[in-house]
C-alpha cells in the first residue's frame, strides 16, 4: 500500500511541473462551462480550484483531476435559468452532503450494475450536448467568427504532431488571441460575456429562503448532479487505475467529491467532479499523485488571478473551437464497431440512452432508464427456461424464477401426465415463485394419480423447497 | 543476448518480428522480446468498449499473434509485454530496464494519416535509443 505521504511526496518534480500544465489547461474548458450554464466565469474558475484541492486531500484517485465539468454543466443549465445563480450553490452544497453520504454507504459498488452499455451512451449524449452547445456562438456569426474556430480547431488538431509537451489547446488559444489581437478583428471576447474574478473564493452562504419548497426545487438538481458527478468521476478513476497500475478507494472518492461540492458551495463554486481528458493530461505530463491535482487547482487561481486581462481578451471562436475538440473527445467513436459487434440488447440499451438523454436534456435520468433497461435485458435473457425430455426423466435447462415460471408451465403442459422424474441438475431455484411454481405443479400432478419426483436440486434450491412446503402444509 | 521487437499490429511490424525470430534462431541463447504499447488515449477509449479487464489484456496480446506461432516453430524463446504510456517513451525505458541488445522495429506503423498526426515512432526511437536499432523495411 502507498503511504498518505508517498501520495504527496512520491513524486515531486512530476507532480507539480503537471499540475501547472492542468492548472493552465483548465483554464479554456473552465471558462466554457461557465458559458454553457449562463453564469459568470467566477463560478467555474472558483469550483475548479475548490474540486481541485479538496479532491487532492479527501479523495481515494491519486493523479485524478476533479474541476467545474461539462457534464455538471449541462444539468445545471435549467436551474440556473429558472432559479438564479444562488439556487444553484445551494443545490451544489447538497450534491456534496448526498455524494458524501452515498460514500459512506458504500455506492461504488453499485457501479457494477450500471452496464459499458449505459456509460457509452452516458458519453456519447455528453458529447453531442456539449457540441450542441457551441452552436449558438456560431450561427449568425460573421466570416471572422467560423475563420477563427476552424483554424482553432485544426490546429488543435495538428499541433500535438509537432509537440507532445504541452497540450495543443493552450498553444492554439495563445497563437489565435495574439492572431486577433494583432489584426484587431472584431470578436466577441470573453471579456464581453463575463467578468474574471479579481478576489480569493470567499465563504458565502447562499441566499436563498430556508424553506421546504427550496429544498424540494433544489433536490431534483443534487440528486440528478451527486449521480452524474459519481458516474463520472468512478468511471475516470477507473481509467486511471489502468492507466497508473494502482488501484483507487472508490468509496473513499466519492466522499472526497461529496467534501469538496460541499465545500465548493460555500465558496461560490458550481458543482464539479473529475475529468478524464485533464487526467490524461496529468498523467501524460508525469503527475501521479495528489500534489499534481492541489497544483492544478493553485496554480490555475493564481493564474486567473494574475492573467485575467489577458485571459478576457481571448475571442470567444477560439475558445468554441476548443471545446469542439472536447466534445470530439468526449465522444466515443468506437461506439460505431460497438454497435456492429456487441449483442443486439446492448446496442439497443446505448442507443437508447442516448436518445433519452438527449431528449429529456436530462444526463441523470438517461442513465436510470438506461439501466432499468439493461436489467430488464438481462433478465429476458436468462429467463429461457427449456425442457429436455429423456424416457420418463425431464431435465430442466435455465434458471427457475418469477420470470421463468410461465416458461417452465407452459412447456411442462407439452409432455404426457405419466409419472415422472424432474432432473434440476442443469437448473436451480431462485425464489419464493420458482418453489412455489414447482410445488403447485408436483400437486397438480399428484391429485391427477401422477407422481413426481424431483431429483438434483443443489443446496440453496432444496432449502427453498423444503422451506416451501413445511409452510404449505400448516 | 535479448532482441526486442515492437509491434503494433501493423503488416511492418510482422515483418520485423519475423526477422527478429530468424535473427534469434541463428544466434546460441537468444531471447526475443515482444513489444507492444497501449497509449492512454487508446486505454479511455478501449475502457468502456470491452466486457472486461480480462479480455483487454488477451485482446492487447493478439497483435503478438503470428510472432508467438513462428517463434514456437523456430524454437526461439519469446516474452511477451504490454507497456501503458508514449509508444516510444516507454519502449525507451524497457530497453533500458532490460538492458535490450538489440531493436528491431519496421519503417513505417499502422497508417499514414496516423504517422502525420502522431509523428514516427520509428523515426523517435532510432534517434534516440541506447541500443543498436534494426529498421525492418
Amino acid at each position: 500500500m502507498i503511504t498518505w505521504q508517498q501520495q504527496w511526496f512520491g513524486n515531486i518534480k512530476g507532480d507539480i511541473l503537471a499540475g501547472i500544465v492542468v492548472g493552465l489547461a483548465l483554464i479554456p474548458e473552465a471558462l466554457a462551462f461557465a458559458f454553457i450554464v449562463g453564469v459568470d466565469p467566477r463560478y467555474a474558475l472558483y469550483a475548479s480550484f475548490t474540486m481541485a484541492v479538496l479532491t487532492a486531500i479527501f479523495g481515494g484517485r491519486p493523479g485524478m483531476i476533479s474541476a467545474a465539468t461539462g457534464a455538471m454543466a449541462l444539468v445545471l443549465v435549467s436551474l440556473v435559468a429558472n432559479h438564479g445563480v444562488e439556487y444553484m450553490l445551494a443545490a451544489t452544497i447538497l450534491t456534496g452532503v448526498i455524494q458524501w453520504i452515498l460514500g459512506v454507504c458504500g455506492v461504488a459498488q453499485l457501479m457494477k450494475f450500471v452496464p459499458n452499455s449505459v456509460m457509452l451512451g452516458f458519453v456519447n449524449a455528453l458529447g453531442i450536448m456539449i457540441f450542441m452547445s457551441q452552436l449558438p456562438y456560431l450561427i449568425g456569426g460573421a466570416i471572422p467568427t467560423y475563420m477563427y474556430a476552424i483554424v482553432t480547431l485544426l490546429l488543435v488538431y495538428i499541433i500535438p504532431r509537432f509537440i507532445k509537451s504541452i497540450p495543443a489547446p493552450l498553444i492554439a488559444i495563445i497563437l489565435m488571441t495574439t492572431i486577433a489581437i494583432w489584426s484587431g478583428v472584431s470578436l466577441q471576447t470573453i471579456g464581453d460575456l463575463g467578468t474574471m474574478p479579481s478576489t480569493l473564493p470567499a465563504f458565502l452562504l447562499p441566499d436563498i429562503p430556508l424553506t421546504l419548497e427550496t429544498l424540494f426545487i433544489i433536490l431534483p438538481y443534487a440528486f440528478a448532479l451527486s449521480i452524474v458527478g459519481l458516474l463520472e468521476s468512478l468511471l475516470t478513476a477507473q481509467v486511471l487505475d489502468e492507466m497508473t497500475d494502482t488501484e483507487s478507494d472508490k468509496n473513499k472518492e466519492a466522499r472526497g467529491q461529496g467534501i469538496a461540492n460541499t465545500v465548493n458551495g460555500f465558496f461560490g463554486g458550481m458543482a464539479g467532479c473529475a475529468l478524464i481528458g485533464q487526467s490524461i493530461i496529468n498523467v501524460k505530463s508525469g503527475g501521479r499523485g495528489r500534489l499534481s491535482t492541489f497544483v492544478s487547482g493553485v496554480f490555475l487561481l493564481f493564474l486567473i488571478l494574475v492573467l485575467g486581462d489577458a485571459v478576457a481578451r481571448i475571442p470567444m471562436p477560439v475558445l468554441v473551437g476548443v471545446m469542439i475538440m472536447v466534445s470530439f473527445t468526449t465522444f466515443n467513436w468506437g461506439s460505431f464497431r460497438f454497435l456492429q459487434r456487441a449483442p443486439r440488447t446492448e446496442s439497443l440499451v446505448m442507443l437508447m440512452t442516448v436518445l433519452i438523454i438527449l431528449y429529456t436534456h436530462n444526463l441523470a435520468i438517461g442513465v436510470v432508464i438506461g439501466v432499468l433497461l439493461s436489467a430488464l435485458f438481462f433478465v429476458a435473457n436468462i429467463s429461457k427456461l427449456t425442457i429436455e425430455r429423456n424416457g420418463t426423466i425431464y431435465r430442466i435447462h435455465g434458471p427457475l424464477f418469477f420470470a421463468s415460471t410461465t416458461a417452465f408451465m407452459n412447456e411442462m403442459k407439452k409432455y404426457p401426465s405419466d409419472d415422472c422424474i424432474l432432473d434440476f441438475q442443469d437448473s436451480a431455484l431462485w425464489d419464493e415463485s420458482a418453489a412455489s411454481t414447482l410445488w403447485k405443479w408436483v400437486t397438480q400432478c399428484k391429485a391427477r394419480g401422477v407422481q413426481v419426483e424431483v431429483i438434483n436440486l443443489n443446496e440453496r434450491s432444496s432449502a427453498l423447497y423444503e422451506k416451501w412446503n413445511e409452510e404449505v402444509g400448516k | 543476448m535479448k532482441i526486442g521487437v515492437a509491434m503494433d499490429g501493423s503488416f511492418h511490424a510482422e515483418r520485423a518480428a519475423k526477422y527478429a525470430i530468424d535473427l534469434a534462431s541463428k544466434i546460441e541463447g537468444a531471447r526475443v522480446e515482444l513489444l507492444t504499447v497501449v497509449t492512454y488515449d487508446q486505454m479511455k477509449k478501449e475502457h468502456l468498449l470491452t466486457p472486461s479487464h480480462g479480455t483487454l489484456e488477451v485482446q492487447r496480446k493478439k497483435v503478438f499473434k503470428r510472432a508467438v506461432e513462428w517463434a514456437e516453430e523456430a524454437n526461439v524463446e519469446l516474452k511477451q509485454t504490454v507497456l501503458k504510456g508514449d509508444p516510444s517513451k516507454m519502449i525507451m525505458q524497457y530497453a533500458e530496464a532490460v538492458d535490450l541488445d538489440l531493436l528491431v522495429i519496421g519503417s513505417r506503423g499502422l497508417n499514414a494519416l496516423q504517422e502525420v498526426v502522431l509523428g514516427s515512432v520509428s523515426q523517435k526511437l532510432v534517434k534516440h535509443i541506447g541500443c543498436p536499432v534494426t529498421v525492418v523495411k
